[in-house]
């Protein structure tokens, strides 16, 4: 681990280091003519060590445990889809991103899954569609563009702003912000219309696209650097104004 | 109404309420966070242990049986969660906090800087047990029971780390000079 020598203290020391600590001793040590002074070094590491000012939890860091927390918790959706047609497609599941990914925290090891904390079994993706309905899905879906029907696009849930809160939860991870995906184009959307007190560049740890009181909109989940509490925002899909600002945690 | 208890926030999660253990958490990251902060030596060690810590916290709330404190059992967690990784650390040398991490210094920044990077490299050559030991009680301010609940390890045994550990500190730290010993 190192090439420093190891200096094991001695004999004598150690006797004096566990009398330090509260360890019943041979009175005969506290007698030898060295104690004090290893007493007296013995209570200054003590006293630096205690004088050590404490490390503030970083923001980005607490972000990152908030979204982790969050995509483990998270139950599914429970979005009204009463006006989605009942297809394959429509019911596709979100793609869930990694939830330490809006910190945008290089990876700067490789090791096995087994030593990354999102690795675990809170982390389990929910299984695939099979691909033989994913196949179905698609040709219904060609064939409802073809006939003009509908899009392949699901319509964007219609929601009330008393639902905001759960559709919000359940989006961490989604990544259906449409333009607003581009931080670049966030960050210019939030310091246009985005609510006080909300750093324009705080990182998106989900969105998707909804109809917000029967106004198309945008939600956006962002992170505060607060553990397990968000910032949801719902603007228009071009920016124009802003639907909605709720603040999301315990 | 006052604060819901830890063990009713714990209960409530278990209930099927979704902020409850965000709450829960959020009482003691910060605990949690200086443990790692410290014991690891490095940002980024220190995150991935407590965030390995909470997941393994939420996963493990079903089967949490209230034979300890709630506060207790997360001390152990996020403990054996830091040890394991100094023991996995071995295999790779330990890099220093940067110091811009590093909180307003005060009056004599200069000084405190030197002290915390001295401090900090010297429990790096700590064997895991007693660097965790001395962190828990002269850094964290822990009691002895409280290590000694979340290690699982007899009292003697936290005393004993402890005076290793500080012995060994002494040295390292230059408060303790060859002639002394």
């Amino acid at each position: 681990m190192n090439d420093r020598p190891d200096p094991l203290p001695d004999v004598l020391t150690d006797l004096l280091a566990d009398h330090d600590a509260g360890l019943p001793v041979d009175p005969s040590a506290l007698t030898d003519a060295r104690a004090r002074s290893v007493l007296d070094a013995l209570a200054a590491t003590r006293a630096e060590l205690a004088a050590v000012p404490p490390v503030a939890i970083p923001p980005d860091v607490a972000a990152r445990w908030s979204a982790a927390l969050a995509a483990a918790t998270t139950p599914p959706a429970r979005v009204d889809r009463s006006d989605t047609p009942s297809s394959p497609v429509a019911h596709g599941r979100p793609t869930r991103a990694d939830p330490a990914e809006p910190t945008h925290r290089p990876d700067r090891r490789s090791g096995p899954a087994s030593r990354r904390p999102d690795a675990g079994p809170g982390r389990a993706r929910r299984p695939r569609t099979p691909r033989p309905a994913v196949v179905a899905g698609l040709v219904l879906a060609v064939v409802l563009v073809v006939a003009g029907v509908v899009g392949l696009r699901r319509d964007p849930p219609s929601i009330t702003a008393a639902q905001l809160g759960g559709v919000a939860r359940a989006a961490v991870g989604v990544r259906e912000a449409g333009p607003f995906t581009d931080p670049v184009r966030r960050e210019a959307c939030l310091r246009a219309v985005g609510p006080p007190g909300l750093a324009p560049d705080a990182p998106l740890a989900g969105g998707r696209s909804v109809v917000f009181e029967g106004r198309p909109g945008v939600v956006l989940l962002l992170l505060t650097g607060k553990l397990a509490t968000f910032r949801a925002v719902v603007v228009t899909p071009d920016c124009d104004a802003r639907l909605a600002d709720t603040l999301i945690g315990p | 109404m006052g604060q819901p208890t830890d063990a009713e926030l714990l209960a409530a999660h278990r209930s099927g309420d979704a902020e409850a253990f965000g709450r829960l958490a959020g009482r003691h990251t910060d605990r949690m966070w200086g443990v790692a902060v410290r014991t690891l030596g490095h940002r980024d060690d220190a995150a991935d242990a407590v965030q390995e810590a909470l997941l393994a916290a939420l996963r493990g709330a079903g089967s949490f049986r209230g034979e300890a404190s709630v506060r207790t059992w997360l001390n152990r967690i996020v403990v054996n969660t830091c040890i394991d990784r100094m023991r996995r650390e071995r295999v790779r040398p330990t890099v220093p906090l940067p110091p811009w991490e590093l909180p307003d210094p005060g009056a004599d920044p200069v000084t405190r800087l030197a002290t915390r990077m001295e401090v900090t490299d010297a429990l790096a050559l700590l064997p895991p047990e007693q660097r965790l030991a001395v962190v828990l009680v002269d850094m964290e301010g822990w009691t002895l029971t409280e290590v000694a609940e979340a290690t699982e390890a007899p009292m003697g045994t936290v005393k004993s780390r402890c005076s290793r550990g500080r012995a060994r500190l002494a040295v390292l730290l230059g408060h303790l000079r060859e002639e002394v010993r």
